[in-house]
C-alpha cells in the first residue's frame, strides 16, 4: 500500500493535510492543551487526516467548519464520532450544508459521507488553552463562510486564498457579498498572520496583499505594488 | 395550495427555460417529461444540474411559502433517483409536498 505523506507544517503548530479524493486542505492546530488540537475543515479523507492525528500524537479538541461545502465538512461526521469533538459551522450555511451530499452525487464524486451534528459558530469558546479564538462570519463564497484566527493562524476557507479569488458558481456564492465582506475585514487582518485557506498553499498576509493580483484587481486596489492600508478606504 | 402535477412540470420547465437562456441553440435542454437531467443520457453538466435543482426549489419553497428542500437524504436514499429525468423529478416533488398528480 502507498504510504501517506507526511503532514506538512506550514507554521508553529499548524499543519496541512491535502485531502485526496477533492483536493482541499485541511488543518490540524495544535492548542497548548497537551494532546489536543484544533481541527479546521476535515474534507474528503477522514481517513488520512486521521493518520496524520495519530504521526502527531494530537486528538481533536474542536472541529470547525469554514462553510458548507462538500470538501470542507466531509469527514467532520468521522472526528465527531471518533473523538466526541464539537463540529461548529456558521448557522447560514444549513442548507449549504443539506445540500452537500446532492453536490456530491451531481459531481459523480466518488465519496459518501454522514452530516455532522453541529454546532452554532457562535457558541465556540472564546479561546482555547492560553490563545485566543476569533471567528470572523465572512460571508459571500457562501452565506455563512467564516474565517477562523488562532494563534497566527487565520484559517480563511474559501473565502481567501493565497494566489486567486474564491469566487465559485455554486448555489449560495455572491459575488459583491464576498468583495464586501473582505474589505470589511481587510484592516483587521495583520500581516504577519499565516494564511491558511481551503485549497493553496499558505502564506502570510503580507504577501497575498501584495502579490495576489487576481484578488486585488476584485477589490478594486490594483495599481500598488503594495497598496497602503490607508488608501484603501475608500473602496469600501 | 397543493403543488399540482401541471403546476410541478411548469415549475421544472421554468428552471429548464432559465437554464436553456444562457445556453447556444445546439445545447438546449428539450422541455419534455422525458428528458434526462441525471446520467449518461442528460444535457446537463454538474453545475448546470445543481443550478436547475436549486432554482426548482426556490420556486417551489416561494410558491408553498415555506422552505422545500430536494436535495436531502430522502432524495439521495432512493432506489430510483429522483433527479433521472423530468417525469420522476415532478413524482417526487409531489410526493414530497403532499401534491396532487
Amino acid at each position: 500500500m502507498a504510504q501517506r505523506p507526511a503532514p506538512l507544517e506550514v507554521g508553529p503548530g499548524i499543519w496541512q493535510v491535502v485531502n485526496c479524493v477533492f483536493p482541499s486542505n485541511t488543518y490540524i492546530c495544535a492548542t497548548g492543551v497537551a494532546g489536543r488540537c484544533l481541527l479546521v475543515d476535515p474534507g474528503t479523507d477522514p481517513g488520512g487526516i486521521d493518520d496524520a492525528l495519530v504521526v502527531l500524537g494530537l486528538k481533536p479538541l474542536h472541529v470547525f467548519c469554514t462553510h458548507g461545502h462538500f470538501d470542507h465538512v466531509g469527514g467532520a461526521a468521522f472526528f465527531q464520532q471518533k473523538y466526541g469533538a464539537p463540529c461548529y459551522l456558521h448557522e447560514a450555511d444549513s442548507t449549504t450544508l443539506g445540500r452537500a451530499k446532492f453536490l456530491l452525487m451531481a459531481f459523480k464524486i466518488p465519496f459518501t459521507m454522514d452530516l455532522p451534528r453541529v454546532t452554532p459558530m457562535g457558541d465556540a469558546p472564546g479561546s482555547i488553552g492560553d490563545r485566543p479564538l476569533t471567528i470572523l462570519h465572512a460571508p459571500g463564497h457562501t452565506p455563512g463562510s467564516c474565517m477562523i484566527r488562532y494563534g497566527n493562524g487565520l484559517f480563511s476557507g474559501d473565502t481567501l486564498f493565497s494566489h486567486g479569488v474564491g469566487l465559485s458558481k455554486l448555489p449560495g456564492g455572491d459575488r459583491e457579498t464576498l468583495k464586501a465582506t473582505l474589505l470589511s475585514l481587510w484592516d483587521g487582518i495583520p500581516d504577519e498572520a499565516l494564511v491558511c485557506p481551503g485549497h493553496g498553499d499558505c502564506s502570510p498576509f503580507l504577501a497575498v496583499r501584495t502579490q495576489n493580483r487576481p484578488l486585488l484587481r476584485f477589490l478594486g486596489m490594483t495599481g500598488a505594488a503594495a497598496p497602503p492600508r490607508d488608501a484603501r478606504a475608500g473602496t469600501a | 395550495m397543493p403543488i399540482t402535477q401541471e403546476s410541478a412540470l411548469r415549475i421544472v420547465y421554468q428552471a429548464l427555460t432559465n437554464l436553456n437562456e444562457e445556453r447556444d441553440g445546439q445545447a438546449q435542454v428539450p422541455l419534455a417529461p422525458e428528458t434526462a437531467l441525471f446520467g449518461k443520457s442528460s444535457l446537463l453538466d454538474s453545475l448546470a444540474l445543481v443550478s436547475v435543482i436549486v432554482d426548482i426549489e426556490t420556486a417551489l419553497s416561494d410558491e408553498l411559502g415555506v422552505p422545500i428542500c430536494l436535495t436531502g437524504e430522502d432524495a439521495l436514499n432512493r432506489e430510483e433517483s429522483p433527479f433521472a429525468d423530468v417525469r420522476s423529478l415532478c413524482a417526487f416533488i409531489l410526493q414530497l409536498t403532499g401534491g396532487r398528480s
